[in-house]
């Protein structure tokens, strides 16, 4: 399910590829890779969660981050809070009062953007689920290399940063952030990561026109 | 979320499905009855399972590595379980100053399947993890010497990590190829001793080495239904209704039994789950069946490790990228269904499916639906439907067969 690797290659977005359905017993799930990243994401819910963390008035929404050998360390709480800001924004939570909705993230392959990845993949798999949403969201990541210019992707780069918007006002929804760099290089790499999350968004309509004639 | 359970209904459907397709040796039968009702199965191969496979016949084996050592995804049909080992370096034991450690830890996150909650020991995960451990560091098949660097100092600590994706019955059996696979796919860096001071090796440094492994153990699952019907490979379902009771009268006897096995046909573990056995026959049986099975399941091991190591040297790149395909775009078009019917071909399937259509068209305009499954649906019912009607068939030819002689 290659995306147009092409369009992606002049934007200088890794190559993307991506199932849906990949776990049988999840409600939704989806794998996704960016280059050599690779990530699994399955979404189960709503369904009934204990009363201590029920909410009257939207779903509880539960993220588990699961590295790949090990035990869970902060820097996977972190990433469970990002992801879980952006999760909570983008799902139509009211509709689905006193119920949770679980959001379990595998890391399969490292190399580097695995939280942007993620979040994409958590996206994919929320379509493949059927879960209400607001709107998708894309996250794409941009680097500043030594001479201070953004460059999209930026593998290697020290510092990276990481901006998610949302698919109808392409307005930012979140944005991390690793390293120092200026007020004005930041804004130059909002600009270009709104520009390249067309891409992500149009990848996201090719995977999901295989099965589905509207999301 | 709590656990799902089977209705009575269900339960009996499995058991009846399981229960007729046996020709029972309690029964008094003549030599030649069962002669003729074994030429039926062989001709007709009617006695099916649910999914379509034979009693003795498992699920698809797929193994994966990815770019790290030690790392891999098995799949056992739609079970698929995670591995992955690391090292690290550690003090040895008081008792056992001079050997390595080798830990397993098993996880069962809700993604498995949503009953279970997350960072939560169930009773699943420990008879799993302890299950491991008696398949793989009571058989002392790892050379756990061999990862001593300084006596009373310093050893390798081998630590596999399992975590189950996708839980589709018969876990035992993926967990453990899963971690048999990682285990012997792990290298360790090198090291080299000057004196007091010890060098670990980077991987760009030195080669780094293998794992020794003295034999292959691998845990093979049986389901036992009724005390004398074996299946291998059982699916969720399969393994859910033989564990649990059924209505009163229905034979209860039955259970998971879990054999240990190496690729030398000698036993490293043996587990029954479930009702007492009235017999010790259907042990030896299966035993019989697991020595076969192991061999297989070893040498795919070993085939894939070997053809993973020759492309590593060839510098291709191997990453977990490579298990993303397009076969679970349809569910239909899935090598293991859960239901499957023995006239059942996905192109027939298409072809209908197009007419269907077309059909339908002519009456009213469908709507735009999120998963075009329900005329998918509707035509497997039809084919169930006239796959019932085979049966009947087949079963009545059965009867000519056998009371007409006798």
């Amino acid at each position: 399910m290659g995306a147009e690797e092409k369009d992606l290659r002049d934007f200088k977005l890794q190559p993307m590829k991506c199932e849906l359905n990949f776990l049988s017993k999840s409600d939704g799930s989806a794998i996704l890779s960016q280059g050599d990243t690779v990530a699994l994401v399955s979404v189960n819910g709503p369904l009934d969660i204990k009363s201590t963390s029920q909410s009257i008035e939207k779903s509880t929404l539960e993220i588990l981050f699961c590295s790949k050998g090990g035990k869970p360390s902060v820097a996977d709480r972190y990433k469970e809070n990002v992801i879980r800001q952006t999760c909570e924004k983008a799902v139509l939570g009211c509709l689905y009062p006193r119920t949770g909705i679980t959001i379990t993230i595998q890391e399969l392959e490292d190399f580097g953007g695995f939280l942007s990845c993620a979040l994409n993949c958590a996206c994919l798999a929320l379509l493949n689920s059927g879960v209400s949403l607001r709107h998708v969201f894309a996250c794409v990541t941009c680097g500043v290399d030594e001479k201070g210019e953004v460059v999209l992707g930026g593998r290697g780069c020290d510092t990276q940063i990481s901006c998610v918007f949302d698919s109808i006002d392409k307005t930012l929804i979140t944005c991390f952030s690793e390293g120092t760099y200026s007020e004005g290089t930041y804004l130059e790499a909002v600009a270009r990561c709104r520009a390249a999350s067309e891409l992500v968004f149009a990848f996201y309509r090719d995977v999901v026109s295989k099965y589905s004639n509207a999301i | 979320m709590r656990d799902v359970f089977l209705s009575n209904c269900e339960k009996n459907f499995i058991q009846k499905i399981v229960s007729e397709g046996h020709v029972s040796k309690n029964e008094n039968v003549y030599f030649y009855k069962v002669f003729v009702i074994y030429l039926i199965i062989f001709f007709f191969n009617i006695f099916q399972r649910l999914d379509g496979r034979n009693y003795n016949e498992s699920r698809r084996l797929d193994i994966s590595f990815g770019s790290e050592y030690g790392s891999c995804v098995v799949s056992l049909g739609e079970t698929k379980v995670l591995a992955q080992v690391s090292c690290e370096v550690t003090q040895p034991k008081q008792i056992r100053p001079n050997e390595g450690i080798l830990y397993i830890n098993v996880e069962i996150s809700p993604m498995a399947a949503p009953q279970f909650e997350a960072n939560r020991q169930t009773d699943l995960t420990v008879y799993l993890n302890r299950l491991l451990e008696k398949c793989y560091k009571d058989s002392k098949c790892i050379d756990l010497e061999s990862l001593c660097i300084v006596v009373e100092e310093k050893v390798w600590s081998l630590r596999v990590d399992i975590k189950i994706l996708n839980h589709a019955g018969n876990l035992i059996e993926c967990a453990s190829i899963a971690t048999l696979t990682s285990l012997a796919h792990f290298k360790r860096p090198d090291v080299t001793r000057s004196g007091d001071s010890v060098i670990i090796h980077t991987i760009a440094e030195k080669d780094p080495i293998p794992t020794v492994l003295y034999h292959y153990p691998v845990c093979v699952t049986f389901a036992i239904f009724g005390n004398d019907i074996l299946l291998s490979d059982p699916s969720f379902t399969e393994e859910s209704v033989c564990t649990s009771s059924t209505e009163e009268g229905i034979n209860t006897a039955g259970g998971l039994l879990v054999i240990g096995m190496n690729q030398y046909k000698e036993l490293c573990l043996l587990d029954l789950t479930g009702a007492a056995l009235y017999n010790s026959n259907i042990v030896h049986k299966a035993i019989i069946n697991a020595a076969d099975r192991s061999k297989t399941i070893v040498d795919l091991v070993k085939k894939n490790i070997v053809s993973d190591d020759t492309s590593r040297q060839k510098r291709v790149k191997i990453n977990f990228s490579d298990i993303i395909t397009e076969d679970h775009l349809l569910s239909l078009s899935q090598k293991d269904l859960s239901i499957r019917l023995k006239t059942y071909n996905v192109d027939d399937m298409r072809t209908k499916h197009e007419n269907m259509d077309e059909d339908e068209d002519i009456d009213v305009k469908p709507e735009p639906s999120k998963y075009d499954g329900n005329e998918v649906f509707f035509i497997l019912l039809l084919a169930v439907a006239r796959d019932f009607a085979r049966v009947d068939y087949y079963l009545s030819i059965l009867q000519e067969l056998c009371i007409f002689p006798g």
